[in-house]
């Protein structure tokens, strides 16, 4: 298939237009975008691509991604599926990140490191999907051969790509929020106003859709919400009780374990919201260490809430009320 | 001092052997004991995966039994075994046991690693008996998977049913009781020669079914609720690609080793995985559901623990095999709710089926595949 497609795109394009590929490369709104998705989207954009980005997640995505995947498939992934399925049609090849680690000593979930495959699997190869190795952990061999592979398929030299991608993505996959993330998401600022802290995946609590609006409802609620985000790689690092520094542990791990210990130490920070997808593997690794640590310390009200298709908004609202009642007034 | 271990399929064995040829005192928690195991999950979180939980249990068990220093495999990876040490700790602490936890990195397992954990240990224990306990250890886990080969190889063709089941019972019931590596030699050989004296049918024509999947629950009778011996009752010969032989040669001799071989099991799922390792045994899932397919088995059962990440990879990409091969897998996963009964009809559907297929011939014209993945 990925021949197949190669050969119909080099004759399309010959030599000639090698500057400009003319080719339109469908980003899923889901997943890793939710980190580095503008990183992605700068590179594509260096490389003289277009760049499609699928609309935020609907229920229509929901379903498509779940009617195509396995049960035991996680929320988070089977919303990606979806995400993939509406891009078809739109692009030319859907392009998926494959996650192995994005800082030393950080590794990163199976499923971020078989996703470009399960996708393809799960969707039959219904798209053409293109991907890019990223780990920063064990070194850029991987990352410079599959940036020649998408060279070739997209047509520019491989020089090219491997500069765009040192240039635009490389040393930023632990930037500042500024650079990584979209404008309108809301990572919060820490202040003295009552705050919660929401934890999880960012693919989890960006997702206005999978997060019923969590971060928006508590706002409502006039509570001052902040996110994993709001702390500097380096010092959610510094705080990840008990994978400090050289251990190896999940990026995702770390960084809320860290955040969850730098806020145990704020006294404005009320309460800590766990938002999980059902049967999270890292997340049931993680929640555990924050419950059991938090209690050592400050006792933060911990709330894990679970969601999957299946939660319903009004359950999921009233566990919000009843939580944001419990907290002590600062 | 007084070590305890986790139980993982038949791995006790060779445990025992080594321990006892060093000379060191320890605790062996009971084999697939119930009350054990509700205390591991009782003092587990949730959504941990069901080889946490077991362990758990065994480490509990253990230490209430005197054991002072804890005795585990870990690793660096993908995959949540690799963080189990410090979660187990964790919780071990915060329940007031006080122990010294010994923590073997599998990934990268070299012998300077394993002399500095095992030092302390071996200190005034001369170097030749190390030596020939440590040989005599790793010649009991392969002498035992040959026993339980043997026996999977014998129930589907056995005249007088029940015979194999017999004399393994008997079997696991010395070696659990008996200690040092010249009577459980003995076991072994009085096994393997009762096995290969069992009378058995010419005419037999057993299916051939294959286990792949996640290495503790398809090597763990306890868990996988005695799957080669049900299976190999209703009539299958029954081929476990997870097995602790496979498992130690993979840890222990490879990273021992200067010379790796090929794995012909990554080398396989290439074709679905365009990456070698996704954590776990992944992948090696794919591949050894792929080489049994080109090797004309009838049937595939894939089995892994509630929330295993790297199995749920792997099984995106049986549909296509399934496919390729018209050869059903069927993918059964387990967790402490898993009632035996539902589990037997599941299987006893599946041998059915393929028993179906296995007489009619000419499977390519029935293609069944897709009912198989129910559930």
């Amino acid at each position: 298939m990925d021949g197949m497609i190669h050969y119909v795109l080099m004759e399309q394009k010959p030599e000639v237009s090698r500057r400009a590929p003319n080719i339109t490369v469908g980003l899923a709104r889901a997943m890793t975008y939710y980190e580095h998705g503008r990183l992605w989207q700068n590179f594509f954009t260096q490389l003289g691509c277009a760049v499609c980005v699928s609309p935020e997640t609907n229920k229509r995505i929901l379903e498509n991604g779940v009617a195509q995947c396995s049960n035991e498939t996680c929320l988070p992934v089977k919303v990606m599926a979806g995400h993939v399925l509406e891009l078809a049609g739109k692009c030319d090849t859907v392009f998926i990140p494959r996650y192995m680690s994005t800082a030393r000593h950080e590794l990163c979930c199976p499923k971020l490191c078989g996703l470009p495959d399960m996708i393809r699997l799960n969707l039959r190869n219904k798209v053409d999907i293109t991907e890019v190795i990223v780990d920063a952990d064990k070194g850029q061999e991987k990352t410079r051969k599959t940036l020649a592979q998408l060279a070739e398929k997209i047509g520019v030299s491989t020089k090219s790509a491997i500069e765009a991608y040192e240039k635009a993505v490389k040393n930023k996959l632990n930037a500042d929020v500024k650079a990584r993330l979209a404008a309108d998401m809301e990572i919060g600022t820490l202040t003295d106003k009552k705050t919660v802290a929401v934890l999880g995946h960012p693919y989890m609590i960006y997702d206005r859709f999978l997060s019923m609006n969590l971060i928006g409802k508590l706002k409502a609620a006039d509570i001052n919400v902040v996110t994993p985000d709001v702390f500097s790689h380096h010092k959610r690092i510094e705080n990840a009780y008990p994978y400090f520094s050289e251990r190896n542990f999940y990026a995702i791990g770390s960084d809320n374990l860290g955040c969850a210990y730098a806020c145990a130490k704020r006294p404005e920070v009320a309460g800590i919201i766990y938002l999980t997808p059902f049967a999270c593997g890292i997340d049931s690794l993680v929640t555990e260490f924050i419950s059991r640590h938090l209690k050592a310390g400050r006792e933060v009200p911990l709330m894990v809430l679970s969601v999957d298709e299946h939660t319903g908004e009004a359950g999921f609202d009233t566990r919000i009320e009843a939580f944001l009642d419990m907290l002590a007034p600062v | 001092m007084k070590i305890t271990f986790p139980h993982m399929g038949n791995t006790y064995i060779a445990v025992k052997v080594l321990l006892d040829g060093l000379g060191l005192d320890y605790y062996m928690p009971p084999v697939a004991d119930r009350a054990t195991f509700e205390r591991g999950i009782e003092n587990s979180p949730e959504f941990m995966c069901l080889p946490f939980k077991t362990i758990m249990g065994n480490f509990l068990d253990g230490l209430d039994h005197g054991a002072d220093t804890i005795l585990f495999g870990g690793g660096a990876g993908q995959c949540r075994l690799s963080y189990y040490g410090d979660l187990h700790k964790e919780i071990l602490h915060s329940l007031g046991y006080e122990f010294n936890y010994i923590n073997l990195q599998l990934n990268h397992l070299t012998y300077k690693e394993i002399m500095d954990k095992f030092g302390p240990f071996i200190k005034g224990i001369s170097k030749a008996t190390v030596v020939k306990a440590v040989t005599e250890s790793a010649w009991t886990v392969f002498a035992v998977d040959g026993v339980y080969a043997k026996a999977a190889h014998v129930r589907p063709r056995e005249v007088k049913h029940g015979s194999a089941d017999g004399i393994m019972q008997h079997f696991e019931k010395r070696v659990r009781t008996e200690n040092g590596f010249g009577n459980i030699r003995d076991a072994i050989f009085e096994a393997k020669r009762a096995l290969e004296a069992i009378e058995l049918d010419p005419q037999a024509n057993p299916l051939k079914i294959g286990i792949i999947g996640e290495i503790f629950i398809a090597s763990e009778p306890f868990c996988n609720l005695e799957i080669e011996k049900k299976l190999g009752n209703m009539g299958a010969d029954v081929y476990n690609t997870m097995s602790v032989s496979m498992w130690i040669k993979h840890h222990f001799i490879n990273a021992i080793l200067p010379i790796h071989g090929k794995d012909h099991a990554v080398e396989a799922a290439q074709e679905y995985m365009h990456i070698d390792d996704v954590g776990g045994h992944g992948v090696n899932t794919i591949g050894n559901a792929e080489l049994m397919c080109r090797n004309g088995l009838d049937g595939i059962v894939h089995i892994y623990p509630f929330t295993c990440m790297p199995e749920i990879i792997a099984q995106s990409a049986f549909h296509d095999i399934e496919k390729k091969y018209d050869i059903p897998i069927m993918t059964l996963i387990v967790d402490e709710m898993t009632a035996e009964a539902g589990y037997i009809t599941r299987l006893e559907a599946f041998t059915d089926m393929l028993r179906m297929r296995h007489d009619r011939q000419k499977p390519q014209s029935y293609n069944v595949s897709r009912s198989s993945r129910a559930g």
